[in-house]
């Protein structure tokens, strides 16, 4: 999940780029559903990794 | 509507990175121990730029301002060296731990087996190649007497310690010159001695690093038993077989001279009993004889008249001394068969002229009796024996079958050849003879009762004389009965078919 989020940032890194050639609008809307994405997906990773965490050392 | 759209990423982006800090800065990374500190960080500053961002997007895109903008890129730059560097700190982390747990587990596992070579019964110890001890045991050192030389730290063993091996008196299981060298050997017993103590020892050894080792000079593992009981009950077991040995021989030793003398005293009984039964034997039948001689004149008339009452009464004397001579003489045919004075002449014997002889001899007898007596034999069966001897044992078994068997009866004498044996048997339909009897009747003076119920006939003498000319001859003689149908003695005697 770390990795997905990691590919959202980089996706709106890509965004970022084709919005100066192409779709400016398109991509910058797109670029930020990137960077919410990446948010989203970072809490669950922390959100899974606490919860494991919690898990081991329950046991 | 785009901008609208946009600004709802950047609250949601905004929300979601906040909220990923505040878990971060919450979790302890406590499995990423001792790294858990700076990934902590590291996370947190990757987590903390894109909630500026998120934010100076917010406030660009609402338009209230734009002044954080310039900023974004610098902090965004940082994000990916943050998080590579948090994944790998957590990577070293779990590979420190793996590797600390890994240390920690041989540590205790290097304690057990640790506590378990040292308390053990058995001495263990390692011996390098170069001829030092390594390792020695608690039990190694107690026995061995080793010890750790003040000067090298080194563990040495006492200089008079001497083990020599119980089966080559030229062996050393514990030198140290050839365990340096990777001996292998199992259960050499040695007998060690240093200084006043003195224990007998089971020793094994093999090459460290196991057999086949590549080194030539490995050094050793050895281990020990104390084995001084088993070696002491050992050497008493020797002791009392040995003990026991002597005493037994002694003991056969004492018997056979006791046994000696008893035979000399038997053997001086025995011939003094045959020399009085010839004593007075002959010196009843010179009386016996004159007896029956006068009586035989008187009844003549030789010496005068006698009436019919002194006729009955000399005849009563005669027979009566007629029956005790022929007692005395039967007394000297057994002083004189069992003595071994019988003179065995051998002859070409046909067999069936001595049964033929002997049945004509008891014809009378047997028809006074009432008994059928009949032959079975072929005329070519030739024996090389002595016809007298032979018939006289035949003589005997016919008369004793023609007395024990009832009127009517029937006695047969039948001559046979077996491969290397021939012989004679006489069979009857009398009374038979009861398995207790069968292992008496041949000894001298044993008699049974005849089926008349009156006295027994004869002296008991003859059987034991049958038994003694049967061996006089080379043979033997036995005999087989059932009890109400009859009996069935049999002579043996060698005989070789290409001789005669």
């Amino acid at each position: 999940m770390l990795l997905l989020a990691y590919g959202s940032i980089v996706a709106a890194y890509v965004f970022t780029i084709v919005e100066g050639f192409w779709l400016p609008d398109v991509m910058n809307v797109l670029e930020h559903a990137a960077y919410a994405c990446a948010g989203v997906l970072a809490f669950f990773t922390m959100l899974a990794y606490s919860r494991r965490a919690g898990r081991v050392s329950g046991e | 509507m785009s901008d609208n759209l946009v600004v709802a990423f950047d609250v949601i982006s905004f929300v979601a990175f906040s909220a990923a800090l505040f878990l971060v800065l919450r979790e302890d990374f406590a499995e990423s121990q001792p790294y858990s500190g700076i990934i902590k960080l590291l996370f947190g500053l990757a987590s903390f730029v894109y909630v500026f961002v998120a934010f100076s997007n917010i406030l660009e895109h609402t338009g209230v301002t734009s002044a954080l903008d310039a900023y974004e890129d610098y902090l965004e730059l940082l994000f990916v060296p943050l998080v590579a560097y948090a994944v790998y700190s957590m990577h070293t982390a779990r590979l420190y731990n793996s590797a600390r747990r890994s240390a920690e587990l041989m540590k205790a596992e290097h304690g057990l087996l640790t506590t378990i070579v040292d308390t053990s019964p058995t001495g263990i110890m390692l011996v390098t190649s170069a001829g030092g001890i390594a390792f020695a045991n608690d039990m190694a050192r107690s026995v061995l007497g080793i010890v750790t030389d003040e000067d090298s730290g080194a563990l040495v063993m006492p200089e008079d310690l001497v083990c020599v091996s119980t089966q080559n008196p030229f062996d050393r299981p514990l030198s140290l010159e050839r365990l340096a060298q990777g001996g292998s050997f199992a259960g050499s017993v040695c007998i060690v001695e240093t200084g006043s103590r003195k224990v007998a020892l089971s020793v094994s050894a093999s090459p460290l690093g196991g057999e086949g080792s590549a080194s030539a000079s490995a050094g050793s593992v050895v281990s020990f038993v104390d084995v001084s009981e088993r070696e002491q009950a050992r050497q008493e077991l020797l002791d009392a077989q040995s003990r026991y040995s002597l005493d037994l021989e002694r003991t056969v030793d004492e018997r056979t001279v006791e046994l000696l003398e008893l035979n000399r005293a038997l053997e001086d009984a025995n011939r003094a009993k045959r020399e009085f039964l010839a004593m007075v034997s002959h010196e009843l039948k010179t009386p016996l004889g004159a007896m029956q001689g006068f009586t035989g004149l008187l009844l003549n008339g030789d010496a005068g008249p006698v009436t019919a009452e002194q006729v009955k009464q000399l005849q009563m004397v005669r027979d009566s001394s007629k029956e005790l001579l022929g007692f005395v003489e039967r007394l000297l045919e057994f002083e004189r068969v069992e003595s071994g004075h019988t003179v065995v002449r051998s002859e070409r014997v046909t067999l069936s002229t001595v049964t033929d002889q002997v049945v004509q001899l008891m014809v009378p007898l047997a028809q006074d009796r009432g008994v059928t007596l009949e032959t079975d034999a072929p005329d070519d069966l030739i024996a090389e024996t002595d016809a007298g001897l032979l018939g006289q044992i035949v003589r005997n078994l016919v008369s004793n079958a023609v007395k024990f068997t009832p009127r009517g009866g029937r006695v047969t004498v039948r001559s046979f050849a077996e491969g290397s044996i021939a012989g004679i048997s006489v069979t009857d339909t009398g009374t038979g003879i009861t398995a207790s009897d069968l292992g008496r009747i041949f000894e001298p003076f044993a008699q049974l009762d005849p089926p008349s119920g009156e006295k027994p006939p004869g002296t008991g003498l003859g059987l034991a004389i049958c038994r003694e000319l049967a061996s006089a001859l080379g043979g033997s003689i036995e005999v087989s009965s059932v009890p109400g149908e009859g009996s069935v003695f049999t002579v043996r005697l060698p005989f070789d078919p290409a001789a005669v």
